[in-house]
């Protein structure tokens, strides 16, 4: 074992680990900020629907049937069909999901003139599009998926996210490499002793989570390397449109002819397509519907019974219309096999990533596996600051004391400063006033405002105060929550317990346990930022 | 020697730019190539070249990484991509 260990400190070994430690520090530190961002919103992501029920009340007091009748489903594409026909006439695109208990409303996309998409509800008996005192403007938990995997900043977020997920599979890599005892440090935790306990408690998480995080990092860029490897793409199609259609053996993308034209009848080709899948269908595109191009896809809805086992189901099927002739130009069951070994592999790692898969159990393991490696990350970003605090290392020279205090500065904002903009998105959800014009757009808008007033925050003050602040100030938003709601809904977690509305109910209790532990921790942290202010005052006097 | 001239923050960064950007060109080319080489239908091959991206960038970039010097850093990216890329030309 001694000879091993000289042989690791001299040989090529040792070499190789003294290579490897700046690339595991420096891509995770960098990695670090906005993964812990990633993690943390990808983690509240895997419960987008019930968090979409707290964050619409109005919109949840309309009930949908678990299964919907056949006259049902063809009513209800008539309502959508008659507003788009009347209100969107010359939108680039429509598309239409039936109510389910997932979203009771019918669910209406359609593009904008000005480009981007709006989203609206009908009510499902009316056909009348809800107001906001019926469906509350807001994205509700859907933005925690976008902030996740675009950072709502569309192709530019999905390029950022992707350069971090690469640093993170970068820093797994090279973390495997430097890291000389997987087994031993398994069984090493030692609580409270600093820097040790900060590395332990870092490499613990990594170790104990590494499936999980390679599989995660894995998957979620697999699932976007059309995107990021388009360049390789192009060499051999004439667009990325191009290589999709072929590798679904569907026919090729059409272009926009210019000459305008009318639909035929949603209805008649949501009936065909029921009847050729042979099953119910729950959702309804046209794309360029004013247009002599203009196709239709009715998707099949998929079978819960053989999704949730099968990691390697597609979808329910989906037929593709001609939507200006009524021609049927491509079908796909619902049993048919995959498209080849490599698209099989795409599909069973984004069913894995976006736990579409394995129910209510695989959800809560994810979440469960996404908070520790939240707090992996959180652990490394402050162990990284904490030798650097007592190495007094000389990395980047004379500039090293403000390159140290910028690092500083962003490891708070991105680690504290970032819990307190996701619980005050739930704050302004419930603040902002209720006919606000692009409401759900300001709830956004606020919740990079307060990300951003907690940079300047630590900016400005003292580094181990401001940790203190920022847990204290999410701990008293969490522990708030439900009296905030009460105040301005009339609701609280008690009755949505008493009505048996477990997802509300749910919501606001993880609120009170993720408050309870911050208002341990920022305990802690106060009195440790205590010690701090006088050893300091002691070294500036002694 | 070239490398004495270059200040080291330089080299460094040379170093980083060989292993991300390099490393980028590389597997680009990697699964283009792919493409190609692979048995079965274009987008079969291609589709798998794509799943197959991001364990080939990794790899590359701790190759690159862990070369002793920029130069070499940047050799290792671009020699192989450099055939890979020929090999791309002469396939299809």
């Amino acid at each position: 074992m001694a000879e091993l260990n000289q042989a690791a400190k001299t040989g090529e070994i040792g070499r190789y680990r003294r290579l490897m430690t700046p690339v595991h520090t420096w891509s995770g530190l960098v990695a670090g900020w906005l993964l812990f961002a990633i993690f943390v919103t990808g983690t509240l992501a895997v419960f987008d629907k019930p968090l979409s029920q707290w964050l619409n009340p109005e919109l949840y007091t309309l009930t949908a049937n678990e299964t919907l009748s056949e006259s049902q489903r063809l009513d209800y594409v008539a309502k959508g069909e008659a507003f788009f026909r009347q209100y969107q006439p010359n939108s680039g695109f429509w598309g239409m999901g039936l109510p389910s208990a997932d979203n009771p409303g019918i669910l209406l996309f359609w593009e904008l003139k000005e480009g981007g998409l709006h989203i609206g509800q009908l009510h499902p008996e009316t056909g009348k599009l809800l107001g906001p005192y019926e469906n509350r403007g807001t994205e509700g938990g859907h933005h925690f998926v976008h902030t996740h995997f675009e950072l709502h900043a569309g192709n530019t977020g999905i390029w950022i996210v992707g350069a971090v997920t690469m640093l993170m599979l970068l820093s797994l890599v090279s973390g495997v490499i430097i890291h000389k005892r997987i087994f031993n440090d398994f069984f090493t935790l030692r609580l409270f002793k600093g820097q040790r306990s900060w590395l332990d408690a870092h490499t613990l998480l990594a170790v104990l989570t590494l499936p999980f995080l390679l599989m995660i990092s894995y998957s979620g860029l697999a699932i976007q390397a059309k995107t990021y490897f388009a360049p390789a793409i192009t060499q051999h199609y004439d667009a990325p449109f191009g290589f999709y259609t072929d590798l679904m053996q569907e026919p090729p993308f059409k272009t926009p002819t210019g000459e305008s034209a009318s639909p035929v009848s949603l209805v008649e080709l949501f009936a065909r397509a029921e009847a050729e899948l042979g099953q119910p269908g729950f959702f309804i595109n046209v794309e360029r519907p004013a247009d002599s191009s203009a196709m239709s896809h009715v998707f099949g809805l998929p079978d819960p019974s053989v999704s949730d086992d099968n990691v390697l189901y597609y979808d329910g099927g989906r037929v593709q219309f001609n939507a200006v002739t009524g021609e049927m130009t491509h079908v796909r069951r619902p049993d048919q096999q995959m498209n080849g070994g490599a698209f099989a592999a795409e599909i069973m790692l984004e069913r894995m990533h976006m736990a579409e898969f394995g129910g209510q159990i695989y959800r809560w393991l994810l979440f469960v596996l996404g908070l520790l490696g939240a707090t992996m990350i959180a652990a490394g970003t402050i162990l990284f600051w904490i030798k650097r605090r007592q190495g007094n290392l000389r990395e980047f020279g004379r500039a090293t004391p403000l390159v140290y205090r910028v690092i500083e500065t962003l490891n708070i904002a991105a680690i504290t400063g970032l819990l307190v903009a996701c619980i005050g998105f739930f704050w302004t959800n419930r603040l902002l006033p209720m006919t606000l014009p692009d409401r759900a757009g300001w709830e956004i808008t606020a919740f990079f405002a307060i990300w951003l007033l907690t940079v300047l925050h630590a900016a400005v003050l003292p580094a181990a105060r401001v940790w203190a602040q920022q847990c204290w100030l999410f701990a008293v938003l969490c522990l708030l929550l439900p009296f905030i709601n009460l105040l301005t809904t009339g609701e609280h977690f008690i009755h949505y317990a008493l009505q048996r509305q477990w997802p509300e109910f749910s919501v606001e209790l993880g609120a009170i346990i993720f408050g309870l532990l911050a208002l341990w921790l920022s305990r802690y942290l106060k009195r440790r930022s205590k010690v701090n202010d006088r050893s300091a005052l002691a070294m500036e006097t002694g | 020697m070239t490398t004495l001239l270059i200040p080291k923050p330089f080299q460094v960064s040379l170093k980083i730019m060989a292993a991300l950007l390099g490393g980028y060109v590389f597997t680009v080319i990697f699964v283009g190539c792919v493409a190609v080489i692979w048995p079965g239908r274009l987008a079969d091959a291609m589709q798998t070249g794509l799943m197959l991206s991001f364990a080939v960038y990794s790899g590359a970039m701790i190759w690159a990484f862990s070369q002793s010097n920029w130069q070499r850093a940047w050799l290792v990216m671009l020699i192989p991509a450099a055939i890979m890329w020929g090999m791309t030309l002469w396939l299809s």
